[in-house]
């Protein structure tokens, strides 16, 4: 299985460099030839992930291989999250081949391109060494620049400019947060070089500990770097126009798994490192953070107008949710940053593949210039009402379970600044049915406008694709178990690494034991338990 | 006297004459001799790599040392020249003015090279220094009838002449307080005499300015856009890559003969103040250019500052850092001037309009100008990435002892973030823009080919398995 993980990893990279030789006849030939790469890759992903033993903690399947002598080790592997994040870059790379129907020049190096972006961010998920997930995180950054300047949104004739400025946009912040991130990284590796290997962090950092000044130079920097992809306030500025400015497929992956990539980032490196002793303070931090994205962030977006800029900022202020999470330092609500981590990157994949669909046929932007879609193409309406309702978080898809965790999770933290925060990410929920409600009634009901008139139904791959993701987050969201089960695994060792915490926590979480391995519990990430205050809030709130 | 000692230096020199004498017999084949001369660089590198050399043998009174720092970067320099020789052959201005000179001269140049990783002594080096500086003289500006190449080489030739001024000017000094040149004995004559070091340490800081002139280090940078834009293109390209790694592999030579002012040892403020506005100044000069190979002159300066961060920090980490970052950075700055040579061939410039559409018209090209650029800006997983990692793994260890080291790195991460903006523009112009009408597909002379794909090969391997170049990194420091 080892061996299928490094096959995996490397399959759309040497199917990339394999392409390079081959001429270029037609366009269709390298689209297939990515279909079919990203398609074996979900299957090889869904076979791992099936295969991942449920009842064993920490990474299985790793293997090492030389690639510095004894400073560093090229290590992959996999654990409960990152084989969910695995799934996730494998799922919309996937999609994404089958929906981008909006990249109609240069398709061969286009579609090359592209699957050096999935296999980047496959091995982000599956390497054990921050040194290599650097590497690929940065590697990722610079594949988007060239995918976004070249191919990006265009009909417009300032589009060009903005497209350009768009993508040099994304690549310097991003750039400037992943350098950032590397000298966090190296000035762990100057203090304990064998904290770099996930697997051996703990062991290596219980033999020379950090020093809280350390260490919280080192989560700094670490979290600054993750936060720029992650698109946290205020190091959001670049994202909703490249997220907007991004073909199709590139809108998809960037939205849904290089800013669930800063998610995980945040989550398998960071927290870790987070010294017992200053923990409030970046509990604190990141709430607070997590509420302007949520809160300012979502207002900005019932500004929108353009169809895919209003998904672009609803993606950028739905990271809040991932931060609220974050910032919880409870096992549940970790286990909801893991859950949303692939919930939110199925949804804004979902929400930008089908957007691009409409787009790509009648060139119009506007939501306005839409209505009456249910009607014209039953499908595609049916599709994007779902879509909407998956990300405005209804029951029954897998954004609700995610939501419920983060925000149960919060309010275990216990603190009332904590639960005014969990308050606001209540009404943040309000406002994304508000935008999101709004969308879909401009755009599938009413009478059908004259754009919409032009529209024909999704070819059947592309049915295929949209209904592949709708699937997922179904599945997922009726029966969270086939993720949490896996993703439940990964936080003992989470907790294992610097216990001081999570013991501070457990005396205000009476429920946070899901990260206690003393604790494990076999409960359905203790749904069954959480004090009922916090579920009346919710049910109160729950637009 | 042991002279198979020399014989690289030897060969190369033989090959320079044989190519200028067979132009003067058959003036109709210089194409097939230049041709010939790429060759035989590569003929006497490949033989170099099955000759057995004497180990740490000793010539002329201990003035030159052969060891397997020189011989490595031997080398790699005349691998430079090789692919040079490659690019001089397709450049079309050149191959109009016709002749073998410019080949037997880049030829010349490159023995000036050899020799100096070799020099173990300051008149040696100085010597050494001269040929390699005279010689770039004639280079710059041998395509007489474009003024900016006469421009390039004026300015060459005075900023030269002036650092070989103050070169000359500290030796004095040096032999004043130490009473020798010879690297070995200086280190002893200064042992505990305070005085002698106050005018050891004047005399090597003017050394080191003159030295300077050769890395593009602050303040002795100025000329490097000017030329850089002016010079033929392969010229420039042999001054982004044999002469800069030759000017490293002196100041690295120096280090390792602790011929640096004990003051300097203990805290190397000075070298990191150099370093520091080096990767500023290269940074920041960039941003405001259009012109490519001017631009790549800015981008020459902002790499000297790497190289500067990485000696400063110093540990034999930090010198095999240096020696990666050397090799790969040869790599990626050829490949850049290769697509220029060809690109840029009517006036040999080379504003960015130049490169509009470059994919549509040469995807090739374009897709080594993608590589070359991104691995001059450190994106992983090419060379240039693990090549500034290294140094910053260096600069970070060297931190824990000096925080001021954290600094540095700070300032070394701010210079890359900037110095991506401006190499991510030009590639704007080669895949975003769109292809002008008028232009037509870039035909690629075979030359050209040949050391696009040498040097995307390169890249690639220096950035996804690092090991057997830092293995043979660490080896040549013992």
């Amino acid at each position: 299985m080892s061996d299928l993980l490094v096959i995996t990893v490397l399959l759309p990279l040497v199917m990339a460099l394999a392409g390079v030789t081959v001429p270029a006849f037609s366009g269709r030939l390298f689209r297939l030839i990515a279909q079919l790469t990203t398609g074996l890759t979900l299957l090889a992903s869904l076979v791992l992930f099936a295969a991942l033993d449920r009842a064993q903690t920490g990474v299985q399947f790793a293997s090492t291989h030389d690639w510095l002598g004894d400073i560093l080790k090229f290590s992959l592997g996999l654990d409960g999250v990152s084989a969910t994040g695995f799934v996730l870059a494998a799922l919309v790379g996937f999609a994404g081949t089958l929906l981008g129907r909006d990249v109609q020049v240069r398709q061969k190096e286009f579609h090359l391109l592209y699957l050096v972006l999935v296999g980047g961010a496959l091995g982000a998920f599956a390497v054990r060494n921050l040194f290599f997930f650097y590497f690929f995180m940065e590697f990722e950054v610079l594949v988007s620049y060239v995918l976004i300047a070249g191919w990006g949104r265009g009909g417009h004739p300032e589009d060009s400019v903005q497209r350009e400025r768009a993508a040099m946009q994304l690549s310097l912040f991003a750039s400037a947060g992943a350098l950032l991130a590397l000298l966090g990284i190296l000035a762990l590796f100057s203090f304990a070089p064998g904290a770099l290997n996930l697997d051996q962090q703990a062991a290596a950092l219980q033999q020379t500990p950090l020093s809280v000044t350390a260490a919280n130079w080192i989560v700094l920097l670490l979290a600054v770097g993750f936060g720029v992809l992650l698109s946290a306030w205020p190091l959001h500025i670049w994202a909703p126009a490249a997220y907007a400015a991004a073909p199709t497929p590139v809108a998809m992956f960037s939205a849904g798994v290089l800013k669930q990539l800063a998610a995980y980032g945040l989550l398998r490196l960071v927290l870790p490192l987070l010294p017992a002793a200053s923990a409030p303070l970046w509990s604190r931090t990141l709430a607070i953070i997590a509420v302007i994205n949520i809160l300012y962030l979502g207002w900005i977006t019932l500004r929108q107008t353009d169809g895919k800029k209003l998904i672009a900022w609803a993606s950028v202020s739905h990271a809040g949710y991932l931060l609220l999470g974050l910032a919880a330092l409870t096992g549940v609500g970790a286990q909801g940053v893991a859950l949303m981590l692939f919930a939110s990157g199925v949804s804004a994949a979902l929400l930008f593949g089908l957007w691009g669909l409409l787009e790509a046929q009648t060139n119009k932007r506007e939501l306005a210039d839409y209505g009456g879609l249910a009607r014209r193409a039953p499908f595609l309406g049916v599709a994007f009402t779902m879509a909407v309702l998956a990300a405005l978080g209804l029951p029954g898809f897998a954004n609700f379970v995610s939501e419920i965790l983060v925000l149960f999770g919060a309010w275990l933290h216990g603190e009332l600044w904590m639960r005014l925060a969990v308050a606001a990410g209540v009404w943040g929920l309000v406002l994304t049915a508000t935008y999101f409600l709004r969308a879909v009634r401009t755009v599938c009901f009413g009478p059908v406008a004259p754009a919409t008139e032009k529209l024909f139904g999704p070819s059947d791959a592309e049915k295929f694709a949209v209904a592949l993701l709708l699937a997922f987050l179904l599945a997922v969201g009726v029966w969270p178990r086939l993720a949490t089960d896996l993703t439940k695994q990964s936080f003992p060792s989470l907790g294992k690494n610097s216990p001081a915490l999570f013991q501070a926590l457990e005396k205000s979480a009476p429920v946070g034991g899901v990260c206690n391995p003393a604790n494990p519990i076999t409960t359905d990430a203790g749904l069954q338990t959480p004090p009922t205050t916090a579920a009346k809030n919710k049910a109160g709130n729950q637009p | 006297m042991a002279f198979y000692v020399l014989q690289m230096e030897i060969a190369v020199v033989v090959l320079a004459v044989l190519g200028l004498l067979a132009g003067a017999f058959w003036p109709k084949h210089t194409s097939l001799i230049r041709r010939g001369l790429a060759e035989g660089a590569l003929v006497v590198l490949v033989a170099s790599l099955f000759l057995v050399f004497p180990q740490h043998h000793a010539l002329f009174g201990g003035a030159y040392v052969l060891d397997r720092f020189a011989i490595v970067f031997k080398q790699v320099l005349l691998g430079a020249a090789a692919l040079v020789l490659l690019l001089a052959d397709a450049h079309e201005p050149l191959r109009k003015q016709g002749g073998t000179e410019f080949a037997a001269l880049v030829l010349l140049a490159t023995a000036g090279m050899m020799l100096l990783t070799s020099a173990n002594d300051f008149i040696f080096l100085f010597v050494a220094l001269e040929l390699v500086t005279i010689t770039f003289y004639v280079l710059n500006s041998f395509l007489r009838g474009e003024s900016r190449a006469l421009e390039a080489g004026l300015k060459y030739l005075v900023l030269g002449a002036l650092s070989a001024g103050f070169m000359a000017y500290g030796l004095a000094y040096v032999f004043g307080a130490a009473d020798s040149l010879n690297f070995g004995d200086i280190h002893h004559a200064l042992h505990d005499d305070k005085t002698a070091q106050g005018i050891y340490l004047f005399g090597f800081a003017l050394v080191l300015l003159g030295l300077g002139f050769k890395l593009a280090m602050v303040p002795m940078q100025i000329w490097a856009p000017d030329v850089y834009q002016g010079a033929p293109t392969p010229a420039a390209a042999f001054l982004a890559s044999g002469s800069k790694i030759a000017g490293f592999v002196v100041l690295l030579r120096l280090v390792f003969a602790d011929v640096f002012p004990p003051a300097w040892e203990a805290q190397p403020v000075v070298l990191m103040a150099l370093a520091a506005l080096t990767l500023l100044y290269g940074a920041l000069g960039g941003l405001a250019q259009t012109d490519v190979k001017r631009l790549l002159g800015y981008s020459s300066i902002a790499n000297a500052g790497f190289l500067l961060l990485g000696i400063a920090a110093g540990g034999d980490f930090g010198h095999a850092a240096v020696i990666y970052y050397l090799v790969q950075y040869l790599f990626a700055v050829i490949a850049v001037f290769a697509v220029l040579t060809v690109v840029a061939n009517a006036h040999d410039t080379a504003d960015r309009h130049t490169l509009m559409g470059l994919h549509r018209r040469s995807p090739l090209l374009a897709l080594a100008l993608l590589l070359a650029m991104l691995s001059l800006a450190g994106v992983p997983p090419l060379g240039g990435a693990l090549g500034k990692f290294f140094v910053l793994v260096a600069t970070v260890m060297r931190a824990r002892i000096d925080p001021a080291f954290y600094a540095l790195a700070g300032v070394a991460i701010v210079g890359a973030v900037i110095a991506l903006f401006y190499y991510l523009r030009v590639l704007r112009g080669a895949w975003a823009d769109p292809a002008p009408d008028a232009a037509a597909r870039i035909t690629v002379p075979w030359t050209v080919r040949v050391v696009l794909y040498i040097c995307m090969a390169g890249m690639l391997f220096l950035g996804i398995w690092p090991q057997p170049l830092l293995a043979l990194a660490t080896r040549c420091l013992h």
